[in-house]
């Protein structure tokens, strides 16, 4: 290669020839374009909304646009507000039994559906199956079986002589409900778990095998530590679900009469059904705003505070 | 061309087509040399909305200057969120009158009272209790189409079996409740009457829920109108007749706890005629006043009222055309034509006589003369109007699931009330 070749080759990599930036410009033009839709969608319907809540929880809010500021009226009203205690505790109770118990569940699942080789596949397709139905057709089912005289469950103990249950009428049995239908929904959850088993290397299981140890020992030390991560995750999701707990106990209530049903003693009022209600029912949407940033809030430091807990207990594993 | 080129013009003729079409939308809109076009997004649907739609029809029909357009849309967030707008998403549509103050207070709804007085539209045709529940400030904002006032329907057959007439008193009420009140081996089979609202009670027994257009509700009344149920239930198993209550089924439907003689009595309004003709047209029932307590008979007659309304959007850019078209729905004609299928009562006084209405027979009657001749009861246009009630209901529930004492539940409610003027 001669030195003027050599020279003109090196120009041209250290410095884009005019031709070559106009084509990089015109890329990222095009490549706007293309996003755009999606851009301004996130904008309009997701960032300059969540924006907007944020100024209105302190501000008494007029749809018509005459609002006032309240400063922090809203979050002091927040610790006076019954009904919003009685949501918290009730989100708490839905938490507190229906994450453990899902998630519990959901690995003894993945457990039982690895330990089918050759059903695996239908049996994944029959836990999964739940899961793909919308919220809303699947919670009239249950409305239906849950019913108190038609319902499928009622059917079934007046067949054995055993008394009706008020599925859906007394605040014990109309959470249980719900958490029912949350277990019956918890297939993704299964899934991931069976995905994770699946990846713990088989000479973990080997060496347990050699050094005597049984089915429950292997997976309290094998199975469930090699899928900490995976239950980290799901621990976070799953603490979001819950906190966001809306569809199941709203649907299974609504009535036409009573915008505001929430089930036996407000047995099922969550806070994102609260929230609904200020906002959609009461018409205060500053209120409104108030309780979703707190909700916000507490559902993130909630959030962190099991990714760092998780990772501390990882760390000094 | 190059591929990327091409693609940009596919875009950006896109765009072009995007906004050709905004501009389209926008010039349909326009009726400088037709018809003004207004719609009408109304929350009923199936059997109803056929009327409304043949009302509508009627409308369209009858004049050339407006043409209405009609929407079911049965979907109170959704309407909520079109009012809230900057431009209208329709013109006109309904509501109860309940969410009036809060509605008012959230610049929604269009002041009908220009309207009226340019018009010398004649309101006080109306029932003067189905007008103010729309008012605020001296302005109306809605007007009714349908009023409802809560009267005693009783079980004919059940009262004929116990020997009993129907009550003319609380106490007499009470009495029949427990007489009608069966069991079977430790199982409730029938209610006297269900779990009392709490709302229209306070009222029967002389109680209030305001005092100076503030919450402020009279605790006597209050306890007592939830003791109400709680005595006529005492020395039955708690969790019994809990479980008996959750059993009913859909209140729109056969189902009816009143219908299939679960409960002997319930004070209900109008449409539970309509109601027994499609889902029970056997069932035999009589109506009578809500009793009241014998020690004030000065109450006799005292009924909640409740209204279902038509109004203007406050973002409407039309509101002359959709104004002719709510005088229209509030014309006698078609009061009728949408009240006499449904069996609600129209809320003016000069049709209480019609011939129509009266064909409807004398439960229905029961509930016309009330509207027109009794005590009516209701709460303020206020923006706390619709959390009052939610939080009455709270109340009550609470006592009748057997969480707190109806001192206790009224105590907690007249401190929320307080909250609520605030």
């Amino acid at each position: 290669m001669t030195r003027s070749r050599r020279r003109s080759l090196q120009r041209a990599a250290g410095s884009p020839r005019p031709g070559l930036k106009a084509l990089r410009r015109r890329d990222t033009v095009t490549g706007l374009l293309f996003t755009a839709p999606w851009i301004i969608g996130l904008l309009a319907f997701a960032v300059v909304p969540v924006l907007v809540t944020l100024a209105w929880s302190f501000m008494k809010v007029r749809l018509s646009g005459q609002s006032e500021w309240v400063g922090v009226d809203h979050f002091v009203e927040m610790l006076q507000d019954r009904r919003l205690g009685t949501a918290v505790v009730n989100t708490l109770i839905f938490m507190g039994v229906g994450l453990p118990l899902q998630l519990l569940l959901s690995f003894a699942a993945a457990l039982l559906l690895r330990s089918l080789n050759r059903l695996r596949v239908p049996f994944r397709a029959i836990v999964y199956l739940p899961t793909v139905i919308p919220a809303v057709a699947s919670v009239y089912l249950w409305r239906w079986m849950l019913d108190g005289q038609h319902g499928v469950f009622n059917t079934i103990l007046g067949a054995l002589g055993l008394p009706p249950v008020a599925w859906i009428g007394e605040p014990g049995w109309a959470r249980t409900s719900i958490i029912v239908m949350i277990l019956w929904a918890s297939g993704t959850t299964v899934i991931i778990y069976l995905a994770a088993l699946l990846t713990v290397p088989r000479e973990l299981y080997e060496a347990a095998s050699i050094d005597g140890a049984g089915r429950w020992r292997t997976i309290i030390s094998i199975d469930w530590p090699s899928v900490r991560n995976v239950t980290t995750f799901q621990l976070v999701m799953g603490f979001i679900a819950f906190s966001q707990l809306f569809a199941q106990s709203f649907l299974l209530v609504q009535t036409n009469s009573n915008p505001t049903a929430a089930g036996p003693s407000d047995s099922l009022l969550t806070i994102s059904m609260l929230i609904y209600h200020e906002a959609f029912v009461f018409s205060d949407f500053g209120y409104a705003s108030a309780v979703a940033w707190a909700l916000f809030l507490v559902t993130l430091a909630g959030s962190l505070f099991i990714i760092r807990r998780s990772d501390r207990t990882q760390g000094q594993a | 061309m190059t591929v990327r080129r091409k693609l940009s013009r596919i875009v950006a003729a896109g765009g072009a087509v995007a906004v050709l079409m905004g501009l389209a939308a926008c010039a349909g809109d326009s009726s400088e040399d037709g018809p003004t076009k207004i719609t009408f997004s109304y929350l009923w649907a199936g059997d109803e909305a056929k009327i409304v739609e043949s009302l509508i029809e009627t409308f369209n029909e009858s004049q050339d200057d407006v043409v209405v357009e009609g929407i079911s849309n049965p979907d109170g967030a959704a309407q909520l969120a079109s009012l809230s707008g900057s431009r209208a998403q329709f013109d006109v549509s309904d509501h109860f009158g309940e969410s009036v103050g809060a509605w008012v207070d959230q610049g929604l709804l269009a002041d009908l009272t220009p309207f009226i007085e340019a018009d010398q539209f004649d309101i006080d045709d109306f029932v003067p209790e189905s007008i103010e529940p729309l008012t605020v400030d001296g302005n109306v904002y809605s007007l009714p189409l349908s009023a409802y006032t809560y009267q005693l329907v009783y079980n004919k057959k059940a009262f004929e079996e116990a020997g009993l007439q129907p009550p003319t008193t609380i106490e007499e009420m009470l009495e029949a409740g427990r007489a009608l009140t069966t069991t079977e081996n430790g199982r409730v089979t029938r209610l006297g009457f269900g779990p009392v609202q709490l709302k229209g009670m306070n009222w029967q027994l002389g109680g209030e829920w305001t005092k100076d257009g503030e919450p402020a509700p009279t605790t006597d009344e209050a306890v007592a109108s939830l003791q109400l149920y709680l005595d006529q239930i005492a020395g039955l198993d708690e969790s019994a007749v809990r479980s008996f209550v959750a059993s009913f089924g859909d209140y729109w439907s056969a189902d009816n706890p009143f219908f299939n003689g679960q409960v002997a009595m319930v004070i209900d309004g109008p449409w539970l005629i309509s109601m027994s003709e499609r889902y029970a047209p056997d069932f035999e029932y009589g109506v009578v006043e809500i009793p009241v307590p014998a020690a004030k008979p000065e109450l006799a007659g005292t009924a909640p009222l409740n209204v279902s309304t038509v109004f203007i959007a406050a973002n409407s850019e039309k509101k002359e055309a959709a104004w002719e078209f709510v005088k229209f729905m509030v014309s006698p004609e078609a009061l009728l034509a949408f009240n006499v299928p449904t069996t609600n009562i129209p809320a003016r006084s000069s049709m209480a006589a019609s011939p129509e209405l009266a064909e409807l027979g004398p439960n229905y009657q029961a509930f016309v003369t009330s509207l027109n001749e009794g005590q009516l009861k209701y709460l303020p246009a206020a923006p706390w109007t619709v959390e009052y009630g939610a939080l009455m209901a709270t109340a009550q529930n609470e006592v009748y699931d057997g969480t707190t004492s109806p001192q206790d539940a009224v105590a907690r409610l007249v401190e929320a009330a307080k909250g609520l003027g605030e």
